[in-house]
């Protein structure tokens, strides 16, 4: 919202200049977003008076001006057609920079134009910055004092600020609603604007008539007719107040609704009353009928629905889509010498619904969908009649036709001071609280020590409850005055959530293991889903995308990750990463999953010893039994046959699984192609968790470790010698073992590879012997020797 | 320094004979430069056939008095000899680079997002809050209509949502859990409540400063008596406590459905402080206010009995701010030349 502040200082006499009045705004209501100082966008231009004006000896289109600006006058060359003698004009002297609407600014310098030294320029309104489109230059429409500023002259010196108006505050889009405003935090007298007098026994020329279907979708109608001589302009300082609230003059009578409008917060239309006639002069308001067809102001036709709300005349036409945009075959032209002027209060949740399914969002409807005050509808007419009577010469021709619902009751709101102090934390004083509310328009019909009632105004319809009340006090009062304290109250132990916990350590877990953990945007094209060979209809589709890139929800961090491999991350062949997260999967499930990727340039058998360490170290952090694997289903970016199903304490918790070389070829993944995944359901990795952590006894007989190496065919599986090998250990000589090496190659035969366990010999009642860990190893090595594939 | 140096000679009753010997073995010593040499020198003073092994054997032939005395002196120069022969043979074999460079860093990063979201529900931990978290598809009651925010209310315009099915969509803010937790906690007797809830949300926006998946975080403390200005203060900690000291908050006015009084935060770096991040001017940091009476009702919980206070902000802003990245896409690109500038503290 624009607000400039002459115009405000026509209803609250406040001299604070407008960046420190925006600051204000800002800490009570309305978030100032920018402010324009008029004084600075016109400064050095002044106003100067035209008294002799002859042809240019040396050039049919030009004249020679001479231009009184109080202190002097100046010879100016002027190319404009209308210059003349008289006239009240905007001169830029040499030295002053101009800003055009288009184009680079530049500054005025005094030159010689064919032979006659031109000091300054007569200036058009787009040559200053206003977008005004004209063939001349600007004249004004009444005299002033030559040599005044033109920023006094054109726009008042005004400073207009834009503010950001929450939506619960429809009474902020006016200029007399932020006056409220600021009588309220300056504490300062309000002036109401002028209306007009209406004689209420006058016969009229005119009979209108309105009626509304129901009074639910339209709280209330009101109509007046005028007549006015022919349609012209409206004066300068209309226009003026117009253009610097960012609306472009029209005409008289569109001008005036659109100034009502910014003034009071009442959008307002005006019909041509001769198109509108028909045999009776009556206007409705119905809902539209199925399939019905309205064009409107902007040449669009526009398709209703039911629900939507029309004006009709009294033909039952569509007239006008209500509360958004006139019709096109009712609205005012050059040739309109009578109106009638509209002014409603049309359901708030009716126009919004209406205004989004057709897209289409203006002035009014911005108002109305928030809810106006029905108060409003005919001090808006009285207004606009008043401006109208004064500017173009216009004659009420019919009553002020009025249709509404009577006996709205406003809510009395008990508000006790105590309830004050227990929300706030501070005690505001029974005057303090009188004035605010008072200078914000509410009624106190009862006021106590304790307490008081409160009716809040017409145009406050978002104040329901005490604690509606107590934020208006608060708000004008001061947040800054507010103590800040911290929480104070019974002892209640926070209990940490497990999952959160959890999370976190092994995200620390695996950082520390050299992995980086990507957070990508769960969205995916379905494209990048036919590159991971998953089907459609396993993921979750969006309704309404954004783009082609969000038209589905990732049923896989993968999809991310293996992007990333062949783009931003391509040069990293080994890489470890992993992602936390949720993932969703049709209809409308999601899962936390946490996945880890280990893409490497070495063996297959590499990345997955590496997922398998990192896995049981996750295990451990998580504090769950240690995984155990079995072959499983293939995913559909999975190498056939190499999946494995992680298990925890027998309960399937997730996938290992290499990528396949068509997946990987498919995400232009060049170097660094061997990829391995682990994808677990977060949820029921952390399901299976406990927090028993118990000391075990340490070894107190002295340990012994032994290697084992021995020759194997290179197919055997790993996992049939550690069966084997897990068989043949004897615990209570063994205290662990593992695998270190696994070689093949030279020098050893083909097809064969040398597997190297480790045992670390400890027993938990005796120093062992060389005889027995001799005989435990030489047995060992005889069941392992003879394994076959 | 030189070898010599590091011994300290200790020969009382050094006979003079061999006070010249031990001269002429360090001299020999010192000026041996190359392993070759120094190996000759050890073997001509300590070697089997060595001088020194030669005046062993003549101990015998030495009277008992003498050979005591010069036993010993023999003994301790056959020592001080070997000790520094030995040593200094060592050093001088293995060839040490001390100026290697290290290796290239081979560890892992968490994510700079997870990092300020542990650092933020750390701080509220301090202030006895319990982490939460939910549902990212959630339904529009929850995400909406339990925060007053109605089918029609103007105030949605600025949640355009991905929805999934007419009730079902991603939740636009982490606020949505909020109701549905409250309930909860409420029908457990865990009262009173101090919760905090970082998380996912999603709008359907991209640009510079906006991306369709983003991070918010949510706070709410329900209590037979908690005011405003708690709220305040709290804000006022969490805010020092991220930011440092140095950094002020002021509370303005605005407005939510859910909450009443409504207000919003915001920060400005004081002065030339150089705090984590900077900043000019004031930055809109979040939202905050009273918990509507309306949605404590929703939550099962009596408005007469107990009041609360919301606060939510996102979490990308602060971020940015705070390692000076200029472009929020930066964030979920995922890369490496990313991801390493942020190791974890």
């Amino acid at each position: 919202m624009n607000v400039s502040l002459a115009w405000l200082r026509d209803f609250v006499d406040s001299s604070t200049k407008g960046p420190e009045l925006g600051e204000r705004f800002r800490m009570t209501s309305s978030e100032m977003e920018r402010y324009v100082d008029w004084s600075e966008k016109l400064a050095g231009l002044i106003i100067g008076k035209v008294q002799k004006c002859a042809a240019h000896p040396n050039a049919d289109r030009l004249k020679v001006t001479e231009v009184s600006i109080g202190h002097g006058t100046r010879t100016i060359v002027c190319g404009a057609p209308n210059v003349a003698v008289g006239q009240y004009v905007v001169v830029a002297l040499p030295g002053t920079a101009l800003h055009p609407v288009d184009g680079e600014p530049f500054t005025i310098k005094e030159a010689a134009i064919r032979g006659v030294t031109s000091q300054g320029m007569l200036c058009a309104l787009e040559e200053i910055g206003v977008p005004v489109p004209s063939d001349g230059i600007f004249v004004l429409d009444e005299p002033v004092e030559p040599g005044m500023t033109a920023a006094q002259a054109l726009f008042e010196n005004d400073v207009v600020l834009d503010l950001e108006i929450t939506p619960n505050r429809p009474d902020l889009l006016s200029h007399t609603g932020l006056a409220r405003e600021v009588s309220a935090f300056e504490r300062r007298r309000l002036t109401e604007p002028s209306i007009a007098m209406l004689e209420s026994r006058r016969s009229h020329s005119v009979q209108l008539d309105v009626r509304v279907v129901s009074h639910k979708e339209c709280l209330r109608y009101s109509a007046v007719a005028l007549e006015l001589p022919a349609l012209k302009a409206s004066p300068w300082w209309m226009q003026s107040r117009l253009l610097r609230c960012g609306v472009r003059p029209i005409n008289a009578v569109v001008d005036v609704t659109n100034y009502v409008m910014l003034e009071l917060g009442q959008p307002l239309h005006a019909f041509d009353m001769e198109r509108v006639k028909g045999n009776k002069l009556a206007l409705g308001v119905r809902s539209a009928l199925p399939k019905e067809e309205v064009t409107l102001l902007d040449g669009g036709v526009r398709h209703l629905a039911p629900g939507d709300l029309l004006i009709v005349d009294g033909a039952d036409r569509p007239i006008a889509l209500a509360g958004i945009m006139g019709g096109a075959s009712s609205g005012v032209t050059d040739e309109t010498t009578s109106i009638v002027l509209e002014s409603a209060t049309f359901a708030g949740s009716m126009i919004r619904k209406t205004s989004r399914r057709l897209g289409l969002r203006t002035e009014a409807s911005h108002r109305f969908e928030k809810g106006l005050d029905p108060e409003l509808t005919v001090r808006a007419l009285k207004r606009a009649i008043f401006l109208l009577e004064q500017i173009a010469g216009a004659k009420v021709v019919s009553r002020i036709a009025d249709s509404c619902i009577h006996g709205a009751q406003r809510p009395r709101i008990h508000v006790s001071f105590d309830r004050i102090h227990q929300l706030l934390g501070v005690r505001i004083t029974a005057a303090d609280s009188k004035q605010i509310l008072l200078k914000l328009g509410f009624q106190l019909p009862t006021f106590t020590k304790s307490g008081f009632e409160a009716i809040p105004p017409s145009w406050r319809r978002d104040i329901l409850i005490a604690e509606d009340v107590i934020e208006e006090l608060i708000r004008i009062w001061g947040y800054e005055r507010l103590p800040s304290t911290l929480p104070t109250g019974a002892v209640k132990a926070p209990q940490p959530n497990p999952q959160v916990e959890y999370r976190t350590n092994v995200r620390h877990t695996l950082a520390a293991a050299g992995l980086h953990e990507t957070i990508h945007q769960p969205f995916c094209s379905v494209q990048a889903l036919q590159r991971l060979h998953v089907a459609a209809d396993d993921a979750v589709a969006l309704p309404n995308p954004l783009s082609a890139e969000t038209a589905f929800l990732s049923p896989t961090h993968v999809q991310g990750m293996l992007t990333d491999l062949g783009t931003v991350n391509a040069e990293h062949e080994e890489l470890g990463l992993f992602e936390i997260g949720h993932i969703f999967t049709p209809p409308h499930h999601e899962h936390e999953h946490l996945t880890i990727l280990i893409r490497t340039s070495q063996t297959a058998e590499h990345a997955v010893r590496i997922i398998k360490s990192l896995l049981s170290r996750v295990a451990q952090v998580v504090n769950v039994p240690e995984p155990t694997f079995k072959k499983g289903e293939g995913l559909p970016y999975a190498e056939s046959s190499h999946t494995l199903d992680i298990f925890v304490a027998d309960q399937l918790i997730g996938k290992l699984t290499l990528v396949s070389a068509e997946v990987v070829a498919a995400h232009k993944i060049r170097r660094g192609r061997e990829i391995v995944v682990a994808e677990l359901d977060f949820q029921k990795l952390t399901k299976q968790l406990s927090d028993n952590k118990f000391y075990q006894p340490l070894p107190t007989y002295p340990i012994s470790v032994r290697d084992l190496t021995i020759q194997l065919p290179a197919q055997l599986p790993h996992a049939t010698l550690e069966a084997a090998a897990s068989k043949a250990v004897d615990q209570k000589l063994v205290r662990s073992w593992h695998i270190t090496d696994i070689f093949l190659g030279k020098p050893l035969p083909p097809d064969t590879k040398a597997v190297t366990l480790r045992l670390t010999y400890n027993a938990a009642d005796r120093t062992l012997t060389d005889a027995e860990i001799k005989a435990h190893h030489d047995a060992l090595e005889q069941a392992l020797r003879n394994l076959t594939v | 320094m030189p070898p010599s140096a590091m011994t300290k000679p200790n020969h009382k009753s050094e006979t003079p004979s061999l006070q010249v010997l031990r001269t002429e073995a360090l001299q020999a010593w010192s000026t041996a430069t190359t392993p070759e040499q120094q190996e000759q020198v050890k073997n001509h003073y300590l070697g089997r056939k060595g001088v020194l092994a030669a005046q062993m054997k003549e101990l015998p032939g030495i009277g008992a008095e003498e050979r005591a005395t010069v036993g010993s002196a023999l003994n301790a120069l056959k020592h001080e000899l070997t000790t520094l022969m030995s040593t200094a043979t060592q050093t001088s074999k293995r060839l040490v680079d001390m100026t290697v460079p290290q290796y290239p860093l081979q560890y892992g990063t968490v994510h700079p997002v997870s990092q300020i979201i542990e650092e933020m529900t750390q701080i509220f931990k301090e202030l006895s809050f319990e982490v939460v978290d939910g549902p990212e598809i959630v339904t529009d009651d929850e995400n909406f209509e339990s925060l007053n925010l109605g089918p029609d209310h103007p105030a949605r315009d600025s949640h355009d949502s991905f929805f999934i099915t007419d009730n079902l969509l991603l939740r636009t803010q982490t606020t949505a859990i909020q109701v549905g937790e409250m309930r909860r906690r409420f029908a457990k007797g865990e009262m009173p409540i101090r919760i905090v809830m970082p998380g996912k949300t999603y709008r359907r926006e991209s640009d510079q400063t906006h991306s369709p998946m983003f991070h918010q975080i949510d706070a709410v403390m329900v209590d037979t008596q908690t005011t405003f200005a708690d709220l305040k203060g709290a804000l006022t900690y969490f805010v020092q406590r991220l930011f440092g000291d140095q950094v002020e908050t002021r509370f303005r006015p605005h407005h939510f459905p859910f909450t009443e009084p409504s207000a919003e935060i915001d920060i400005r770096w004081m002065g030339e402080a150089t705090g984590r991040g900077k900043h000019t001017g004031w930055l809109e940091f979040g939202g905050c206010g009273m918990i509507h009476p309306e949605v404590l009702k929703r939550a099962g919980i009596n408005p007469k009995v107990y009041q609360g206070w919301a606060f939510g902000m996102g979490i990308e802003r602060p971020l940015m701010i705070r390692h000076h990245i200029p472009d929020l896409r930066l964030l979920y690109g995922n890369s490496l030349h990313f991801l390493d500038q942020f190791p974890q503290p």
